[in-house]
């Protein structure tokens, strides 16, 4: 069965010289997404906004123009699971992931942040597409019998 | 098997029928009328390719009965003719060529003027394909994206062997072919060696075969669209084969589209696969060896067959069937249906009676998706597609297609040198006859293209697979230059496609929302589209929340506007040097407005700029230009080279606009900051704590009065708004949306980017040079600024005062002469004065004070009109 969890996280953006921010090493329980060269994304359970900050200011002490924040707010976290997962990925996105990995593009033609994880997509939208995205996949779930279940926090298990 | 209904009638069906054997079988000659000429059209190709079979089914029009399934109970009806097509009225258009030439349209009908809108009235109800029901709610199918190594377009020997052979090399293959594999193909060597190569092709689990599945077209990438009955298949392989086969070659001559005149492979299929004979008495001309065979299949099938064939071939013939050696057909004869043909062989015609003519006179590569993709290495043909005939050399096309061995330049073959024909129609689907390619060439239309477009030939269904050769060939041979000749463009769709699949995939708005947008429904706002953003326009009376703001306290949901945090050790030179406002001195806890033109010095976006400590920067923008403020800093930092980090707040950030004269009463008791005048003054920033919620304030004036624009983190705007709310109670608030807005920014001489602006404005021609500090040492346009300050101006926005507000976009009149537009314009409550904004053109160098609007006067005056010294909003 295929299943839709709206999911909470934290998101802490830090920019910062690529030289500084390969430096930075995630707990296990977050995520470490390069957006960019000089932009990562540090996506974790909602409680550890405050370790990851912290973390990512500590590694990034050498920048002095290191910018480190918490976007929690500016996004909208969802997760699919089971049977119809890359379906409902297929007709939503061009995207395609080969295992577990980040990629970032058009889903549902708006920019999505996807992380692939022990067969689970989680896709982070900006909030203002929020109901956007979740409309976008329940119409392409149909026919894959989707569950939308209760919110849940971030898990990387 | 069943039976479906035929214009009122039950027509039975057998299993395996399509529409037209089955209508066939039970004695329906004429399937369709033509366009123009309304002339009966019977079946012909049985392959999809011609227009003559095209029927509704289940109130679809424009489908191919040939390549439709019948279906038990289903509803099919032919969609020409009046008041039937097999009775049609309309056929006396027939013996009305003179009146009807090509090109019609331009010469016919034309005096007096009001004839043609007559006439046009008329040809539109008298032609087409058949009815839609524009009613009937669309079903859109899904999208899908799929991205193969290689996509082998057709199930033919070719397009399979390719299939085997590049799963071999352990590609992933997506096959797709518009029909079943092998339906259309009678039994035979062609039919048996598909179904080999199907059964090696179902054992492979890196292809994917997908029927019912028809590529409509090619496009840069390469993409190809796959349109199917319930989705649209989006596919990106790194490798195309095109294995779409061949069409067999079309014969003009005269009285060539008579009903009961075949194509060889319908003839054969229709007695080979479906049990019915096209005729008892038919004539087959045959060129190939191929139609050597349709021919003995028709013979097989109990059909006295009298064989026109090359003298090799007619010595094959059975010696007790007619044959006519090396002949050639000259004229076909008949009225509902054929009735007979005349023969040249050598110097001596002969007529031959018969009930059927088949013709099999060679094969042309159906190659309109190939053609769309010319430029494309990753697109290559295979088989009868890439004029590879014939069983082994299609197999051994497609294995090196499917190898990646053959090379796209193969694609741009030159075409066949068989001569124009002479006489006939030569585009079934828009009745152009040979005489109208020959009047459209007297008349000086002198290339193909420029003849497919003056006689729509090649426009029709078909696209030009039956016509397309015979209309470069009849351009060669009069122009004598193959390039005058050429082939004409091809172009998506190759077969037609219904909109709503087009439509598949497609967000016509992809709706933004803010956090408060659930708040906006319990309170009874009315959303509309603001852009991509859904808004609250009103909450039922917009002129009390006008009100409110102007007398009392309101708030408003700001948290679309454009957000960003700019920050690093260049963020201030960035901001400095791209900004026409001055950003160097902008000390923290300020606050400017900002401007940002183009290098062309055109307006192109306005906000806010705030120095908020560190280093850092808080920028605004309209809601509309927050991804392209975006893009355009990034843009500049890159080309500067300037080091700045870019934050895009716009959806982690809410913002509410609190304002009025009394908003400073409900703010002071949600806070412990000072915010008095004198500590908050106007055009300042501060970091406020509002009832727990951290907020960003800027004490800004869009609506003309006291106002706090509180940026918060988005979730905690519910929680904000109805703690203001609450504490508004006391004061009168009520909250306002974007038609109160309107008039509150009007009043105070506000301009809507887009709405009073046009593309190419610059500061001056709205009247805000006050905002451009030309003294700084550069910005993004300044040189255009500077060049164009020494020019006269030639149109500027103004502010208007009328007797009686008039329609928004009414011209303005001085005199006779339109001189200006009303961009803006509404009844101020306030003022009690009817005020608006707009375009006005200077004339002969002086711009006019007074103007007409409509049947009202109007007056420029100064803007603001409301509090235009500022004490409400410095309040």
């Amino acid at each position: 069965m295929l299943e839709l969890i709206p999911t909470h996280v934290c998101v802490i953006s830090c920019l910062a010289s690529h030289e500084a921010l390969v430096a930075l090493h995630p707990p296990e329980a977050a995520y470490l997404c390069w957006v960019a060269d000089d932009e990562l994304m540090l996506v974790g359970r909602p409680e550890a906004s405050d370790e990851l900050q912290r973390l990512a200011g500590e590694a990034l002490i050498g920048d002095d123009d290191a910018v480190v924040l918490d976007v929690s707010d500016g996004w909208s976290a969802w997760t699919l699971s089971g049977a119809g997962t890359d379906d409902v990925l297929e007709r939503l996105s061009e995207l395609k992931h080969s295992g577990d990995g980040y990629l970032q593009g058009d889903v549902a033609h708006v920019p999505v942040r996807l992380i692939a994880h022990a067969e689970r997509l989680h896709l982070l939208v900006p909030a203002t597409w929020e109901e956007h995205l979740r409309s976008r996949i329940r119409a392409a779930a149909t026919g894959l019998d989707l569950r939308v279940s209760p919110p849940a926090d971030w898990s990387l298990a | 098997m069943g039976s479906f209904d035929f214009e009122g009638k039950p027509v039975p069906f057998e299993e395996g029928d399509t529409v037209a054997s089955a209508l066939f079988r039970a004695g329906v000659r004429t399937f369709s009328r033509s366009l123009k000429y309304h002339r009966r059209r019977g079946l012909y190709c049985m392959t999809g390719d011609c227009p003559n079979c095209i029927l509704t089914v289940d109130g679809e029009p424009g489908l191919r009965s040939c390549c439709t399934d019948a279906r038990k109970g289903a509803s099919v009806e032919r969609g020409e003719g009046w008041p039937s097509t097999e009775r049609d009225v309309l056929s006396v258009a027939d013996h009305a060529h003179r009146f009807l030439p090509v090109g019609f349209y331009y010469k016919t009908f034309t005096k007096p003027r009001f004839a043609w809108s007559l006439a046009e009235k008329v040809i539109r109800r008298t032609t087409g394909l058949g009815d839609l029901d524009v009613d009937r709610a669309p079903s859109i199918p899904q999208v899908r994206h799929v991205a193969p190594d290689v996509l082998v377009i057709g199930g033919g020997v070719a397009g399979l062997a390719a299939a085997r052979v590049a799963a071999g090399d352990g590609k992933a293959v997506l096959l797709c072919d518009e029909g079943r594999i092998g339906e259309k193909v009678a039994p035979g060597g062609s039919l048996d060696r598909i179904r080999a190569l199907e059964a090696d092709v179902r054992t492979l689990d890196s292809v994917t075969v997908l029927e019912r599945s028809t590529a409509v077209g090619i496009y840069d990438g390469p993409l190809v669209a796959i349109a199917r009955e319930d989705e649209l298949l989006r596919a990106r392989p790194e490798r195309v084969v095109v294995a779409t086969g061949a069409v067999e070659r079309h014969p003009v001559f005269e009285g060539n589209d008579l009903p009961g005149i075949w194509l060889g492979r319908g003839a054969a299929r229709l007695a080979g696969i479906h049990g019915v004979v096209p005729g008892n008495r038919a004539v087959v001309v045959a060129s190939t060896a191929e139609g050597l065979s349709h021919a003995s299949t028709l013979l097989d099938a109990g059909v006295r067959v009298a064989l026109v064939a090359p003298r090799a071939f007619t010595e094959r013939w059975p010696a007790d069937a007619f044959a006519i050696p090396d002949g050639r057909v000259v004229r076909a004869h008949g009225s509902k249906v054929i009735s007979s043909v005349d023969i040249a062989a050598g110097d001596e015609t002969r007529t031959l009676r018969c009930d059927a003519l088949v013709l099999s006179i060679g094969l042309e590569p159906r190659d309109g998706l190939l053609r769309m993709a010319t430029e494309l290495d990753a697109v290559v043909a295979a088989g009868d597609a890439a004029g590879a005939f014939g069983l082994d050399a299609a197999e051994e096309s497609g294995g090196r297609a499917g190898r990646g061995e053959t090379s796209a330049a193969g694609n741009r073959r030159n075409e066949t040198s068989a001569p124009a024909p002479t006489a006939g129609y030569v585009c079934l689907c828009e009745d152009v006859a040979v005489s109208d390619l020959e009047q459209a060439w007297e008349e000086g239309w002198r290339s193909s293209e420029i003849l497919k477009r003056y006689t729509t030939a090649t426009m029709g269904p078909c696209q030009g697979a039956l016509c397309g050769r015979h209309l470069a060939r009849f351009a060669t041979e009069r122009s004598g230059s193959a390039e005058t000749g050429a082939r004409t463009t091809s172009r998506p769709p190759a077969r037609p496609v219904r909109l709503d699949t087009l439509a598949a995939g497609i967000d016509e708005i992809v709706e933004k929302r803010t956090s408060l947008h659930d708040l906006h429904l319990e309170l009874g706002g009315h959303l509309g589209w603001s852009g991509s953003w859904k808004r609250p326009f009103s909450y039922g009376d917009w002129r009390r929340e006008y009100h409110a703001v102007r007398e009392d306290a309101s708030v408003m949901d700001v948290g679309t506007l454009g957000k960003f945090l700019v920050a690093g050790r260049d963020a201030r030179a960035l901001l400095d040097r791209v900004f026409p406002t001055r950003v160097s001195d902008l000390s923290d806890g300020r606050a400017r407005y900002l401007l940002a033109l183009d290098e062309a010095g055109y307006v192109i976006d306005d906000g806010i700029i705030s120095a908020v400590g560190e280093g850092r920067f808080f920028v605004t923008s309209t809601s509309g230009g927050a991804d392209a403020m975006e893009a355009w800093l990034r843009n500049w930092a890159d080309r500067l080279d300037l080091h700045v980090h870019l934050v895009n707040q716009t959806a982690m950030l809410g913002a509410i606009l609190l304002a009025g004269p009394r908003a400073r009463e409900v703010l002071s008791g949600l806070t412990s900051e000072d915010v008095s005048r004198e500590a908050f003054p106007y055009m300042a920033v501060r970091d406020l704590d509002v009832v727990g919620v951290p907020c960003r304030a800027l004490r800004v004036g869009f609506v003309g009065e006291l106002g706090y624009e509180l940026h918060h983190p988005r979730r905690s705007g519910p929680a904000l708004w109805r703690a203001l709310s609450d504490a508004g109670v006391a004061v009168g608030m009520r909250p306002h949306g974007l038609d109160a807005m309107d008039l509150l920014r009007l009043e105070k001489g506000h301009f809507f980017l887009a709405q009073d602006t046009l593309p190419d404005d610059h500061p001056r021609k709205l009247g805000m040079e006050w905002a451009v500090d030309m003294e700084k040492e550069s910005f993004v346009g300044k040189a255009a600024l500077q060049r164009m300050a020494e020019l006269p101006l030639e149109r500027k926005l103004v502010g208007l005062e009328f007797d009686r507000t008039p329609e928004r976009g009414a011209p303005l009149h001085l005199d006779d002469r339109v001189v200006g537009r009303v961009t803006s314009c509404s009844r101020s409550d306030a003022l009690e004065r009817d005020i608006g904004l707009g375009w006005l053109r200077a004339v002969d160098g002086r711009f006019a004070r007074r103007l007409r609007c409509g049947d009202t006067q109007a007056i420029v005056v100064e803007t603001p009109f409301y509090d235009p010294e500022g004490k409400r909003l410095r309040a």
